[in-house]
């Protein structure tokens, strides 16, 4: 794993150019998918690079180091992963090489009623059985092999209280352990995902973070989200709010293994918040980073 | 768990769409509201693919094709490009002809299709549509052309916030091809008059048997 690179930002093509820049940032992470289309023939899909938004995604990105965050492999799809976004990683490391891989531990395809793979319009849950464990660990193995850098998994934000789960893997923080464990590969830690689970299913968020295998993540992920229905969504419509702050304080006091903090927003969020607004945000985590992280700026 | 994870997955994607067998309570307020992100997140996929005609409708139709289209299980698709094509070819059986909606509809697609082609695109040699040997010309695969009720510039105007200039006669012809610059631009009349000439992708064969027949004939 690289050692600790600080605080970095998606790459947002509606945030101006200016925001990226090193007085602000230590690294972008970059969602290949959405600088490529989606061709059709049949049952067999491929993803071409869109090159007018890599070369803006590049130019933006300058010499900053990246970190890939996928959003479409659907790695916990039992029927299989989306292969198209595998062949497009490989032509994506050999023309941009990235840090490490992560991606989200759930499900966004299923088998239809003719068995044959349909999208579910929503990223799901999985639950938390041995099944699961066996099926994500094997891929995460094999990605981790086939990238040749660190490959980690995001916990999801959902709203299902009454998932099955096996008693021997107990709950989401028991799958994500044992699949990690067993892949050998790390977590990302998405901390504004944790409060909206806590929020929602009633746990308390502070607590969970015993349940983690701190040990195994990487990468934190903080974020805005809002109301609707009773519900708290992880909506990345706007500022963290203070809990997931204080929840980047505990983690990073408590995990000397994490490697980067990222701020998530939406591109149609963007003028909500602003440039200012944005930078602002990042300051806040770079200042929590610094607390924990010394060393690194006073070589600076 | 003894329901396989493949059961579980598929169980619970069809109750989110309105099916029975959910493998969890399908009365908890929870799947209730996973279900409404899941719609959310659909129409929201529609309206971004295809915004540009979505803005000259009116907001009664504008929802209600949305939703139309969304009822019929569109807007899942995760790929702007792929959703687009879904969401376009529905779009362009259901809007009035003739329409600047129609049109940009059209416009759009012929677009889409001349990306699509540009990719692979290699410019066949000068002289080669004379050059005979047997082959046949039809329309391009990537190609398409699109007639415009009104100047094509005050139309596309009209999605920026313009006056919508009002629906004339299909006069104003606009080419989309991979090899073009832009891959787009103004059709000649007798451009526009050689492509409605042209047989469409799999049209030769009709063109032979009509051959065959004695309908047609080549020329000396």
């Amino acid at each position: 794993m690289p050692g600790p690179l600080g605080v970095g930002f998606g790459c947002v093509l509606a945030v101006p150019e200016a925001l990226y820049t090193a007085d602000l940032l230590d690294f972008v992470e970059i969602t290949p998918e959405i600088f490529h289309r989606e061709y059709r023939d049949g049952d067999h899909a491929r993803l071409v690079p869109d090159h007018a938004l890599f070369d803006a995604a590049r130019r933006r990105c300058g010499a900053l180091p990246i970190v890939v965050h996928g959003v479409e492999l659907s790695i916990g799809s039992a029927h299989g992963m989306y292969a198209p976004c595998l062949a497009m990683m490989d032509d994506f490391q050999k023309q941009w090489p990235f840090l490490w891989y992560s991606e989200h531990l759930h499900f966004q395809t299923m088998l239809d009623a003719q068995g044959k793979p349909a999208p579910t319009g929503v990223p799901l849950p999985l639950p938390s059985t041995r099944a699961a464990v066996d099926l994500v660990a094997e891929r995460a193995a094999f990605v981790q092999r086939r990238f040749g850098v660190p490959f980690l998994l995001e916990n999801p934000a959902h709203y299902l209280s009454d998932l099955p789960a096996d008693s021997d893997v107990g709950n989401e923080f028991g799958l994500m352990n044992r699949i990690t464990t067993l892949a050998g590969c790390g977590q990302l830690l998405d901390l504004h995902n944790l409060h909206c689970n806590a929020t929602n299913l009633g746990f308390d968020a502070v607590d969970a973070l015993n349940l983690i295998r701190l040990d195994r993540v990487r990468e934190l992920h903080v974020a805005g989200g809002s109301w609707s229905d009773g519900f708290y969504m992880d909506a990345h419509d706007g500022r963290v709010p203070e809990p997931v702050w204080d929840l980047l304080e505990l983690t990073l006091s408590r995990a000397p293994g994490i490697a980067g903090v990222v701020f998530e927003i939406l591109d149609e969020y963007v003028d909500r918040l602003g440039p200012d607004g944005i930078a602002r945000e990042l300051e806040r985590a770079r200042t929590i980073w610094r607390r924990f992280h010394p060393a690194r700026d006073a070589a600076a | 768990m003894t329901m396989s994870l493949a059961a579980f997955q598929s169980g619970l994607g069809w109750a989110l769409q309105g099916g029975g067998g959910c493998p969890v309570d399908p009365d908890s307020v929870g799947i209730r509201f996973t279900a409404k992100v899941r719609r959310s997140w659909c129409e929201g996929r529609a309206i971004n693919a295809a915004r540009s005609v979505l803005t000259l409708l009116p907001h009664d139709q504008r929802q209600w094709l949305v939703a139309a289209y969304v009822d019929g299980g569109g807007g899942q698709a995760s790929f702007l490009s792929t959703e687009a094509d879904a969401f376009l070819a529905f779009l362009a059986t259901r809007l009035a002809d003739p329409s600047h909606a129609l049109s940009v509809c059209r416009m759009e697609q012929a677009l889409a299709r001349a990306r699509e082609g540009a990719e692979t695109f290699v410019p066949a040699a000068h002289g080669a549509a004379t050059a005979g040997g047997g082959r046949h010309l039809r329309q391009g695969r990537h190609a398409g052309m699109v007639r415009f009720h009104a100047n094509p510039g005050a139309v596309l105007a009209a999605l920026r916030g313009g006056p919508l200039p009002m629906v004339g006669p299909a006069g104003h012809a606009v080419l989309f091809a991979p090899g073009l610059p832009d891959l787009f631009r103004a059709a000649g009349s007798d451009e526009a008059a050689l492509w409605d000439a042209m047989p469409a992708k799999g049209s030769a064969r009709i063109a032979d048997r009509l051959v065959s027949e004695g309908v047609l004939e080549y020329r000396d």
